[in-house]
């Protein structure tokens, strides 16, 4: 580590270090998500190009590779939400709809959320679970998503998440809001509930 | 008069309790209501599960296979583009 420090530490300023640093790393992270090392490569090269142009922003807030593994993620989920587009809800009201479809009209739960038995502390270690929680995110739309990878995976805070995506504290509740229902069915489906 | 909260407004608190420390009212009626119920309380496990495992993900991807690197066409792709790139913005 300690021969790495002087250069993670000036490598913002300096661009033309990233590819050395962190262009391994990255490519690791992608290819095990996408599993086509063309478009892995594609997609490490576009989260470069980014970065260049959001430097400015970030440059207080975090590590080099924590900043640059974020985009990536991003571009990620955009990338199977590409490939998929044909069962994915990209309208925020076909969201909701699907969230109201929970409660019946008195607001109680009308499908109760199921017990999650497949437990292991480590689903997060297994490539699978990683796979379906990637596919789940992809299929929610885009701006929610977004919202909330920053909140749950980055841990912004919601005052940060407001600055980054110009929205309002209130909104910003409501969506992370929706992206959790949203995924947390999506995971009963295709994770937890499997073998019921 | 306490109003209690339905499922579907207790959920919706459970999450916005995530993201910010809730009214001392809306705290006290949802505390109340997920004692009481079962589900609400099962969805907000769940809901912390699953930012847990969010969390986690960063610590995770540390442990891809280091065997696994670019070859080096695309690394010089990547450094010209990133060449190209720094004059532009």
């Amino acid at each position: 580590m300690a021969p790495n420090a002087p250069s993670e530490a000036r490598s913002l300023e300096d661009p033309s270090v990233w590819v050395d640093l962190y262009g391994d790393y990255l490519y690791r992270f992608a290819l095990a998500r996408i599993n086509d090392p063309t478009l892995a490569e594609d997609l490490v090269q576009e989260t470069f190009v980014a970065a260049l142009k959001s430097r400015r922003n970030f440059e207080m807030r975090s590590a080099a590779k924590t900043w640059l593994t974020a985009i990536l993620k991003h571009k990620i989920v955009d990338c199977i939400r590409k490939r998929q587009r044909e069962r994915i809800i990209d309208n925020e009201e076909a969201l909701d709809r699907n969230l109201e479809a929970f409660f019946n009209e008195d607001g109680n739960w009308k499908i109760h959320p199921p017990k999650w038995e497949n437990n292991p502390v480590k689903h997060y270690e297994q490539k699978e679970f990683l796979d379906i929680l990637f596919d789940c995110l992809s299929g929610i739309p885009q701006r929610i998503a977004r919202i909330f990878m920053l909140r749950e995976m980055e841990g912004l805070t919601t005052d940060e998440i407001c600055k980054v995506m110009e929205i309002s504290a209130t909104n910003c509740w409501t969506m992370l809001y929706r992206a959790r229902t949203a995924l947390r069915s999506c995971l009963d489906l295709n994770w937890f509930g499997r073998g019921l | 008069m306490l109003m209690m909260p339905k499922c579907r407004e207790a959920s919706r608190l459970v999450s916005e309790s995530m993201d910010r420390k809730l009214p001392l009212f809306q705290r006290v009626v949802l505390r109340l209501h997920l004692r009481m119920c079962k589900y609400c309380h099962r969805f907000e496990q769940q809901l912390l599960k699953i930012r847990q495992i969010s969390r986690h993900i960063n610590q995770h991807i540390e442990h891809l296979d280091t065997s696994i690197s670019l070859s080096d066409e695309a690394r010089k792709r990547m450094q010209s583009a990133i060449k190209t790139h720094s004059g532009t913005f």
